[in-house]
């Protein structure tokens, strides 16, 4: 029984000959212009795994067709005037929307963009009090963790001891991977009532809150690549400066921090790419009120939607289709590309500083 | 094993060469050419010949049948959600039918209605008139089947005074909330002169919207706005002088008011005066589905079972006012 | 070693650095200690065999509250569920993807550009996934609310993180094993089966941890896909039903719920629950990832 499957196998395996397949074998001449020392074919591990290799790629040019079929209606019909369709609403007709959809789509999107008002029920879709949410929140959260983080890496790479050290970072890798629902939950239960309680507010849901939950959630990606950062800086540099009679202040504020600045922000740009896509902490803490705040002081304390919590809390009601519907996949497209930016330069910087440092991370 | 291995092998391949007829290179491509109309198949031609069965039998019939679907979707308003909650599980346990309850607000009642979604709704408002135009361009007859009460109460906290002190007509409500009357005296004469303190709710609340069409209040000054009917009731329980208005299933340890009906008395707000629609202030929730559900179909099933005796009680068990 | 001598040398003067910048650590672990403690705090007393292990119901309770009672097993059955279906779209893709990029790809344009493209993917808000794959799998392919949908979203959500952690292990494999096999006859295929995988198994076995803790506590993903808040018959009878999540069923509660405000134990307990098992997975792979450390130190 085994002999015949041994055979069927080793027959099967014979219908695949390679070099029933194989092109002429390139000549000694064509190899040693190529600078190849084996030949490749499509069909074999190389070519199988290389169409997986490709798989991301063809993922995000799905994620890109998707967003584009779907928001592409939104910045047509706003080709028109971001007044258009408030009027239409207005004077009833809101079923000719069909009619605006020759719009310029650039105008679309600058409309789009620019517009003041994020009012869905009465079609005015201006995205400028999500972009102004978004920013707010994802600014004061830089402005907490960017000083508390970078000075915490400082401190684990330089000043503690190895046992704090050894259980200090692997708490805060730890930490790194709490679901953003209890985030929000906590934020929700806990801060929200407690700011309200301190700065005698109505409702503790504003973006002071936004940003306290989102700078803790994007602490331990600042201070776990900054921290790595700043380990790996040569010891020769550190060594070096000791020896000229710098305090161990001076070596890391003038030494260690300068050579480590590429990781450093490397870390800044993951932490804000990281900031820009969080939804749900956000969505919970945030008050979901789409104003543009006030330019003073007092932004912090208003109640804000940023455009990850606008999609989410106005998606689940809207039926597929509708200029709503159309509206939200606008967004999604701005904040893709809003990310898709900030990955570009974050890749941008790593390439400039690599070469400048020649491969010092 | 009577011949060496390469000659074995030699006649099994040449036995299935000459069972196949073909060159490997050919039997090679053929086997590539099967698994590419495969992939093909299963991403582009699928999702034009996988409908799903309630649709596919919508799009024969124009209703909604469907006895072999045991799958149902109401999604709609958060009012009806705790009576889809309650009644799903005793729906399951007698015919083994998957309820799956969502929220999203009447709106998505009614659209997932229209576009054919789910062919029942929950909804505690009638239809607008853009969902009824929408409605009619699609061919969809919205059939509304009321199946629970639902009242607004007016809840109200003054030091010393009890249930039964306050009656009020639907005047002096809204002239309580619009800010026109502000101190308790002018509301009642034995009441202290005290400062109103009105508790209202957020923008979008759909409670507000009712509230607002059924005591005629058309701009509202509040002094505190909450978010829900618990924070409401919470609100009014623990502020002195304070006024504000939940729905019936939330008024509870709290004072009512008594509202004024058509011909002038007034009644409180129980279950007996809601459902015999003498208090004034109440509202029908209600399943709307695309015209009367076909007799033994599913929706026809569970509907009677919502306004069955145990569908009823369950009713109740959410907190609203059983309507049969 | 040496560094210790230098660390006694450094500590001896203890200048305001030290202090400076010990505050923030602190600050650091305060905020930590403070979230988890609250959640451990508020949702350990719910915490029993019968919310573990019970079907969630709804019935109004004696002081007039129509509230959740029992359990959350089908929830977290839910998750389950969407996490190993994302992780076997996931890892097989990762780890090839991953194999292309380190052993056969040579370092050019076409490599950063990869590489560009994965890092992008993972910085993709999940949002945005959710957008997609409600549009692509929910609508375009009529899956509908769904298992599946939820099972490739969330497999195209870990792939980066698979892709980028197999190639770390791989990468850290000296080149001698790969020329060792080379030189005894294997085929570049065949090393990489039996010689490069065997030894990258615990870096991957990271990596999936990884994406597995990171997939589990996705919300945002699954919100208008997969997920759904109650169906009576609490689990999916197919892959092309719906399920209960723990994340969205805390996220709903917590938020849309009629009941929101009153239900605070329940949803802490549910808090704890997701909590606890995401921590699992991490102390998991950190685990994984010092033992196997300790193995390639004799390297």
């Amino acid at each position: 029984m085994m002999e015949l499957l041994r055979r069927v196998w080793t027959g099967f395996k014979a219908l695949w000959p390679i070099e029933a397949f194989r092109r002429p074998a390139p000549s000694a001449e064509t190899l040693r212009l190529r600078g190849l020392e084996y030949s490749r074919r499509f069909f074999s591990p190389e070519g199988f795994t290389g169409v997986c290799a490709l798989s991301s790629f063809v993922i995000t040019m799905l994620i890109l067709f998707f967003l584009i079929q779907q928001g592409l209606p939104i910045l047509q019909y706003m080709g028109y005037g971001p007044y258009v369709l408030p009027l239409l609403k207005e004077m009833g007709y809101s079923e000719y929307i069909w009619l605006l959809n020759n719009g310029n789509i650039v105008t679309g999107l600058v409309n789009f963009v620019t517009g003041s008002t994020w009012d869905p029920s009465g079609f005015n879709f201006g995205i400028l009090p999500l972009i102004a949410g978004t920013f707010i929140v994802v600014g004061g959260a830089l402005l907490i963790a960017l000083p508390i983080g970078i000075l915490s890496a400082i401190h684990l790479a330089e000043y503690c001891s190895p046992t704090v050290k050894n259980i200090v970072k692997p708490i805060i890798e730890l930490l790194a991977g709490v679901p953003s629902v209890v985030y929000g939950f906590v934020g929700l239960t806990i801060l929200a009532p407690w700011i309200a309680n301190i700065f005698s507010l109505r409702s503790g849901q504003s973006a002071l809150a936004g940003s306290i939950i989102l700078s803790i959630m994007i602490l331990p990606t600042i201070v776990s690549i900054s921290e790595d950062a700043i380990s790996s800086v040569p010891r020769d540099y550190k060594e070096a400066s000791l020896a000229l009679g710098a305090t161990h202040f001076q070596t890391v504020w003038r030494v260690l921090l300068p050579a480590a600045i590429s990781g450093i922000t490397a870390s800044i740009i993951l932490a804000i790419g990281r900031a820009l896509g969080e939804t749900m902490a956000v969505l919970m803490v945030c008050g979901g009120v789409a104003n543009i705040p006030p330019l003073s002081l007092e932004m912090f304390f208003t109640s804000v939607k940023p455009m990850t919590a606008a999609i989410a809390a106005e998606m689940g009601e809207t039926a597929v289709g509708s200029v709503h519907y159309h509206a939200l996949f606008g967004v999604g497209l701005v904040l893709f590309g809003i990310t898709y930016i900030v990955n570009f330069v974050a890749d941008l910087i790593n390439a400039r500083f690599r070469k400048k440092f020649g491969g010092s991370r | 094993m009577s011949l060496p291995k390469e000659r074995r092998n030699a006649m099994a391949l040449r036995k299935m060469r000459a069972v196949l007829k073909l060159p490997p290179k050919k039997i090679a491509l053929i086997i590539l050419a099967i698994l590419a109309i495969a992939a093909v198949s299963v991403f582009v031609i699928y999702p034009f010949i996988y409908v799903k069965p309630q649709q596919q039998l919508q799009q024969t019939l124009g209703l909604y049948t469907g006895q072999s679907t045991d799958t149902i979707n109401i999604a709609g308003s958060t009012t009806v959600l705790p009576i889809s909650l309650a009644i799903a599980p005793l729906f399951h346990q007698f015919t083994g039918v998957n309820v799956q309850v969502s929220a999203g607000g009447s709106g998505l009642g009614y659209s997932n209605v229209i576009d054919g979604i789910s062919p029942i709704g929950a909804v505690s408002r009638p239809p607008k008139s853009n969902e009824l135009s929408r409605a009619a361009a699609r061919g969809v007859v919205l059939e509304l089947h009321p199946i629970a009460l639902d009242a607004i109460c007016i809840i109200w906290n003054v030091p010393g005074k009890f249930q039964g002190d306050l009656k009020l007509t639907k005047d002096q409500v809204a002239k309580i909330f619009s800010g026109v009357y502000t101190l308790w005296s002018e509301v009642n004469s034995s009441f202290p002169p005290t400062l109103i303190w009105v508790v209202g709710r957020e923008p979008n609340s759909g409670t507000r919207e009712m509230f607002e069409k059924s005591f005629g209040v058309s701009h509202t000054e509040a002094n505190q706005e909450v978010t829900n009917n618990q924070d409401m009731v919470y609100s009014v329980i623990n502020t002195p002088n304070s006024i504000g208005y939940c729905s019936f299933a939330y008024a509870k340890n709290v004072n009512t008011a008594e509202i004024a009906g058509e011909n002038g008395t007034f009644f409180p707000p129980t279950k007996e005066t809601i459902r015999n629609r003498e208090y004034p202030a109440y509202r029908e929730l209600y399943y709307v589905t695309n015209g009367i559900p076909v007799e033994g179909s599913l929706t026809a099933m569970y509907l009677d079972f919502v306004l069955s005796p145990i569908g009823q009680k369950a009713v109740e068990s959410a907190g609203y006012v059983p309507i049969v | 070693m040496s560094d210790e001598k230098e660390w006694v040398t450094i500590r001896n003067r203890v200048g305001i650095g030290e202090i400076l910048f010990s505050i923030p650590t602190f600050i650091i672990l305060a905020a930590f200690i403070i979230i988890i403690g609250v959640v451990v705090y508020y949702g350990a007393p719910v915490i029993s065999v019968e919310f573990l292990t019970g079907n969630p119901g709804y019935r109004m309770l004696y002081g007039g509250e129509f509230m959740p009672y029992g359990g959350i097993l089908p929830m977290i059955f839910g998750t389950l569920a969407l996490v190993t279906g994302a992780m076997c779209i996931a890892v097989p893709l990762g780890v090839l993807s991953a194999i292309y990029l380190n052993e056969y790809l040579h370092e050019g344009k076409f490599k950063s550009f990869i590489n560009q493209t994965i890092s992008n993917l993972a910085g993709v808000p999940s949002i945005v996934f959710g957008l997609f794959g409600f549009a692509f799998f929910s609508k375009q392919l009529n899956f509908g609310v769904s298992l599946i949908s939820g099972w490739f979203i969330l497999g195209f959500m870990a792939l980066p993180i698979i892709i980028k952690s197999t190639e770390e292990a791989l990468k850290t494999i000296p080149r001698g094993f790969r020329e060792a096999s080379l030189a005894l006859g294997a085929t570049k295929w065949e090393t990489i089966t039996s010689v490069v995988l065997p030894v990258a198994a615990p870096g991957i076995s990271t990596g999936t941890i990884l994406g597995v803790g990171r997939v589990a506590g996705e919300t945002a993903a699954i919100l208008f896909a997969a997920a759904i808040f109650y169906q009576s018959s609490l689990y999916p009878t197919s892959i092309f039903q719906p399920v209960m999540a723990l994340t969205y069923h805390l996220y709903y509660e917590a938020t849309s719920s009629p009941f929101a405000s009153v239900n605070r134990p329940y949803e802490f307990g549910t808090a704890l629950v997701l909590l606890g098992l995401v921590l699992l997975f991490s102390l998991a792979a950190i685990y994984i990832r010092n033992k196997s450390r300790k193995r390639r130190k004799g390297w």
